[in-house]
């Protein structure tokens, strides 16, 4: 049997962690560079291989980070769009509660708190359209309205009308669903599909 | 039809130059990056994309050396050799006009 001299398994060592770099499309050109080390005639050759390699396998990386459309997996998506709305969808959750308390009509507070935390449900709702591939796009009227509702609701919560936040506060009510909602209008535009790279749905 | 993204850099022409110079051969990763003086890190991103415009096709070779993996072999498909032959001239031509008109290359 062959002795493997470190300088080799160096190598190997290197490539390996070259495929697991790359994009997984280009899985079997990992395996091409890995299955030509073995091939080559010296230590120093092998290891100036696995090296250029590695270099070349975070290029493709980055260059594939930096064409990237805002489109992750199910599982990622679904978890940002959990943080980025449930607080709110709690909040309108709680307010619908308590105008259920008060009777038909609602005070002006808990009226201002249903329309502000209603961007909760309604990023949860479009999430889900996406997550489920029922709609391709966000027509431009769907776009304005969901746009529109969060102007409204990090307008009336950021500015303190209605809740006195802490700074927590403002992250949970405002900072994240404001980045949830950017995504998912960002997703509306480019038409919702998601990384076709990443793993599929369940 | 041959769509064309933008014209290949200098790297890409010369591994297009030496795959088109014996479009018949498979070649070797190893091989190649000896033929064009390109280091694996150049050379397999070009590869990859020119695979991925359908430019090259591939096969697996069973190693004649024991306990050794297959080893990855590649060619310009009937495409690429269209492809790699009008941009080569397109090369030769442009490097022509700049010599003519005292632009540098």
């Amino acid at each position: 049997m062959t002795r493997v001299t470190p300088a080799r398994r160096l190598a190997r060592v290197m490539v390996r962690h070259a495929t697991h770099v790359l994009p997984p499309v280009q899985a079997a050109w990992g395996r091409a560079m890995a299955g030509e080390t073995e091939h080559l005639p010296s230590d120093r050759a092998a290891l100036g291989w696995a090296l250029s390699c590695l270099a070349g396998a975070y290029t493709m990386r980055i260059s594939t980070l930096t064409t990237s459309d805002l489109r992750p997996s199910r599982p990622v998506l679904a978890l940002e769009m959990l943080a980025c709305f449930t607080w709110l969808a709690w909040l309108f959750a709680s307010a619908v509660r308590q105008w259920i308390g008060q009777g038909p009509v609602p005070d002006a507070t808990i009226a201002g708190l249903l329309l502000a935390s209603l961007l909760g449900p309604v990023g949860l709702g479009a999430a889900l359209v996406f997550l489920t591939g029922r709609v391709a796009a966000l027509g431009p009227g769907a776009r304005i309205a969901l746009a529109a509702l969060a102007a409204v609701a990090l307008g009336t919560l950021g500015s303190g009308l209605l809740l006195s936040l802490a700074w927590r506060d403002y992250v949970l009510c405002v900072a994240l669903p404001l980045a949830g909602t950017l995504h998912l209008l960002e997703l509306g535009r480019a038409g919702g599909r998601l990384n076709p790279d990443a793993a599929p749905a369940a | 039809m041959i769509t064309r993204e933008r014209r290949p850099s200098a790297q890409t022409l010369r591994l297009l130059a030496t795959l088109a110079a014996q479009p018949r051969a498979w070649r070797h990763g190893y091989e190649l990056g000896k033929e064009t003086g390109l280091k694996a890190g150049t050379l397999y991103p070009i590869l990859m994309r020119l695979a991925e415009r359908g430019l090259l096709e591939s096969r697996w070779e069973e190693s004649p050396l024991p306990a050794r993996p297959a080893r990855h072999a590649c060619r310009l498909s009937a495409r690429g050799l269209v492809f790699a032959r009008t941009e080569l001239s397109e090369a030769v031509q442009t490097e022509e006009a700049e010599a003519h008109s005292g632009a540098p290359a």
